[in-house]
């Protein structure tokens, strides 16, 4: 093959193609693109502020470090004048965290930033190992996840910072819009596409810097930066995402690798067409930060996995729908049919379909925000997920005890 | 499995969970039922809709009084797929049902294919398509059938705001040169329709990528069936998508980019492309702002409208089938007697992809982002029906935009036009002002504020331009993913 010049530079021989638009460049152009584009998604969103202390949510995995890589590279280029802290969170999983935290810890030298880890059995009082002894490997996941979404914050909080940034990328957005769609969870996918998360009244807010960023370039840029990160995915995640939202995406990508953005765009254009929500369109004129989303999605389960969804997820999501048309009203009752089928007599029918933008539309219920009851943590229900995870841990742990 | 003649109903040996009368020979949404409370149920889904429908286009009673004189017309889109085909069947039987009891038809109905088999890879030649129809007007002789060219839509020369924008076109047209640079110019000639097919093929071939053909094809289906309908003076198009074609559709807008339009899309209602002020022919008595304030302007803007294609009826854009599954219809079409199976052989399928491609193998760069979805939805649609039917409420819970602001105009001062631009002819401000603020190719209202956010995510120094080429329409962000080269 007849080697190309970069499509930027147009001096350096171009051995990368862009999965994001395919372009090609040479390794310190794409480099320079990529820290670029976050640059943009940062000052466009106006994430940050100088002197603002930020957490890093510190896995080890590709994501977290490509982040952190990025913001200590950014924050001296063009001066944010940000104070960071890589934060890490120990499920007590013998094995993965070990050598992840040894990561970690390494991240921290190379970077010459504080590390702060945070243990589930500080929080919580269980490890993860203890968990799926008690539960079994089944469901497990969802213990991991949401105790890792509060785990950040509350690490945060004990270091006295405001703000983590989590290494989301555009692919787990992108599925979270799908999956979202596919459960018919409009205030869900209106989150999951905002770039900042968490209230007013939450001490801690969440952003995505990495929100624009394919999945694939990250694992470039950590590549050809040379950086230090673990890549083996959790072991109690062993479940595939075939025939969920993820591999759909993945294949989209493939037909047209534009797809994981659009589909990005889509979903942040449908967050401001929902019923009752008010648009906060541009995150970029007029206004101090971007909008921000209440609460923090559900994105993914163990860290590491990001937002993977299995077909098991998909099942789940559909006994729970069937569950909920059970308690509707019953279908039409087929035997009534003959009976009605003129145009005339059904003109008593009422609800009709027909909208205009209005004050017709059927209103998407709006999540009701509160604080947990037991923990303070920001929760739409009286007790949060966590807590609630937690009461059901300790039952088992009392009736093992006895 | 038939039952044996002279059974009575007590000797069934799995009676229908409906109407226990008769054998269970199928599973319909988890009751086992006999064949004839299955067709009823499909029947029953589609004729609630085509009621609702009814209501919406009740034609106004004559100023004397007495019922009304006119009828409900509709045109059907009939891609020849099962879909369409079964709602055909439907519509058919729905009159039949009527004319026994001794009713009138409550409508009429012009059925128009438009034939897309020069431009897709996986259709059938041309040549199979006039038999096709043939033995569909055969079949249901009651109706009239139409089969149109895609190039209908190439009509270089209107400046009618629902019509497409070929200059809006980024990529180097064939008629660029004739189409000069001053839009003063006369139009050119029309060219004969072999032109323009060719015409459309050299433009569809410089676009990128199968699946920018394919979604611009689509794109120009509808636009052609919209025409059509308009030309046709229906008060209705009806599409044969079901409730798995409309979450296809859902999915793929949005992995398209489309999001913004999606809503138009997917709910039953008026085309986006409806001009406000002129719907007060067919609909309610009760008149809003807009028409109140046109009918301050000189009665010209409502007489002499016959002939003024800018002058239109509200159209609907309805799909009866939204509550059934495909397999459902899929059935419903091999059980129909004579079947309809044999008609669907005939034919590829076009307008809503059901089963053109789960059984081809390949390769991603000739697949469509619809073809992605049409497989990603065969293999889930048995398994989550609920997911699917889901996805579709809720694409439906979604608020259509208007066309949005334009640096402080909104639609809100859709008046002022009417005063500003004064005698230019009954509101041809506001009528380019709609051109303005709808994408030149899908004409579904720009989303400004969108992409002013969305600036510079795309990776690319050549940014979406806010302004659009001098005196040219602006495309969207998904009009303008698919022509990117
Ligand atoms: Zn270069
Ligand atoms: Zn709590
Ligand atoms: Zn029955
Ligand atoms: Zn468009």
């Amino acid at each position: 093959m007849v080697s190309t010049l970069c499509a930027a530079c147009k001096t350096e021989r171009a051995y990368i193609k862009r999965p994001k638009n395919h372009a090609k460049l040479c390794k310190t152009c794409f480099i320079s693109v990529f820290e670029d584009e976050v640059h943009h998604t940062i000052t466009s969103s106006h994430l940050f502020y100088p002197g603002e202390k930020v957490a890093i949510g510190a896995s080890g995995g590709k994501d977290s470090t490509v982040l952190a890589s990025v913001l200590k590279t950014l924050n001296e280029r063009h001066g944010y004048g940000l104070d960071l802290v890589l934060l890490s969170i120990d499920e007590g999983i013998k094995g993965y965290r070990d050598d992840s935290l040894e990561t970690v810890k390494r991240n921290a030298v190379q970077y010459n930033m504080p590390l702060k880890v945070v243990s589930y059995e500080e929080l919580y009082d269980w490890t993860m190992d203890q968990v799926v002894e008690t539960i079994g490997k089944k469901g497990n996941c969802t213990y991991c996840g949401v105790f890792r979404r509060q785990a950040l914050d509350r690490g945060a909080k004990k270091l006295g910072i405001k703000h983590v940034v989590t290494g989301h990328n555009a692919d787990d957005i992108a599925e979270t819009v799908l999956m979202n769609l596919l459960r018919g969870d409009l205030a869900r996918l209106s989150r999951s596409t905002s770039i900042v998360t968490g209230d007013n009244r939450s001490e801690v807010k969440r952003s995505k810097p990495l929100k624009y960023s394919y999945e694939k370039e990250i694992v470039l840029y950590a590549y050809h930066k040379g950086l230090d990160y673990f890549s083996t995915e959790c072991i109690y995640s062993p479940e595939a995402f075939r025939g969920g939202p993820r591999s759909l995406i993945k294949q989209l990508e493939r037909v047209r690798p534009s797809a994981i953005l659009d589909i990005v765009r889509s979903g942040e254009d449908m967050a401001r067409l929902i019923p009752g929500d008010s648009p906060s369109s541009c995150a970029c004129k007029g206004q101090t930060s971007a909008p921000i989303a209440a609460d923090e999605d559900d994105i993914g389960g163990c860290g590491s996995q990001g937002g993977r969804t299995s077909d098991k997820r998909m099942a789940a999501i559909e006994k729970q729908l069937r569950e909920n048309e059970a308690h509707e009203a019953l279908e039409i009752d087929v035997a009534k049919v003959k009976s009605g089928s003129s145009v005339g007599e059904r003109d008593k029918q009422i609800d009709l379909p027909l909208r205009n933008g209005s004050g017709l539309a059927r209103g998407a219920p709006r999540q009701v925000l509160g604080t947990c009851v037991r923990c303070g943590y920001m929760s739409s229900q009286a007790i949060c997920q966590a807590c609630m995870l937690l009461e059901n841990l300790n039952k088992n742990r009392a009736q093992i005890q006895i | 499995m038939e039952l044996e003649p002279g059974a009575g109903p007590g000797s069934l040996t799995r009676p229908c969970s409906k109407c226990r009368a008769r054998e269970t020979t199928l599973e319909s949404r988890s009751h086992a039922v006999c064949k004839d409370c299955f067709m009823n149920f499909v029947a029953t889904k589609c004729i609630k809709q085509i009621g609702l429908l009814g209501k919406e286009t009740r034609p106004p009673p004559p100023a004397s009084g007495g019922p009304p004189t006119e009828t409900r017309r509709y045109l059907l889109g009939l891609s020849l797929g099962v879909s369409s085909t079964v709602l055909l069947h439907l519509l058919n039987e729905n009159i039949e049902f009527q004319l026994a009891k001794g009713r009138n038809a409550p409508f009429e109905l012009v059925v128009i294919h438009v034939d897309t088999s020069l431009f897709l890879p996986d259709q059938n030649g041309q040549s199979r398509l006039a038999p096709a129809l043939d033995a569909y007007r055969q079949r249901y002789p009651r109706f009239t059938f139409h089969c149109i060219p895609l190039s209908s839509t190439l009509d270089l020369s209107s400046t009618n705001p629902d019509d497409i924008d070929w200059s809006s076109l980024p990529f180097r047209s064939p008629f660029s040169q004739r189409q000069g640079s001053s839009d003063s110019e006369p139009s050119p000639p029309q060219p004969s329709i072999d032109d323009t097919e060719k015409t459309l093929q050299t433009l569809l071939a410089s676009l990128p990528s199968a699946a920018s053909r394919a979604d611009i094809v689509r794109l120009l289906t509808r636009h052609a069936l919209v025409s059509q309908a308009h030309q046709h003076g229906c008060q209705a198009l009806l599409l044969g998508h079901s409730t798995t074609a409309l979450a296809e559709l859902t999915l793929a807008e949005a992995a398209k980019g489309r999001g913004f339009s999606l809503p138009w899309l997917v709910r039953d209602g008026p085309s986006p492309t409806d001009d406000d002020e002129d719907d007060d022919d067919f609909s309610s008595s009760i008149p809003d702002d807009h028409t109140a304030t046109a009918s301050v302007n000189p009665t010209s803007n409502h007489a002499g409208g016959g002939k003024d294609r800018g002058r239109r009826r509200r159209l609907l854009i309805y799909h009866p089938l939204r509550e059934l599954q495909r397999r459902e219809l899929a059935t419903y079409a091999s059980l129909t007697e004579p079947a309809l199976t044999p008609l669907l052989g005939l034919a590829s399928p076009s307008l809503d992809n059901s089963n053109s491609s789960n059984n081809r193998i390949v390769s991603h760069k000739d697949l469509s982002i619809e073809e992605v979805m049409a497989r990603y939805f065969g293999e889930v649609e048995a398994e989550y029906p609920s997911v699917i039917a889901n996805v579709v409420r809720t694409a439906g819970k979604l608020v259509p935009r208007e066309v949005t602001e334009h640096e402080g105009d909104n639609n809100d001062d859709d008046e002022d036009d009417y005063e500003d631009d004064g005698e230019t002819a009954g509101g041809e401000g506001s009528k380019k002002k709609r051109r303005e603020g709808r994408c030149g190719l899908c004409r579904m209202p720009l989303d400004l504020a969108g992409d002013e956010r969305w600036r510079g995510e795309l990776g690319e120094k050549k940014e979406i331009s806010l302004q659009g080429r001098k005196g040219r329409s602006r495309l969207c962000y998904g009009c303008e993913r698919s022509t990117a080269g």
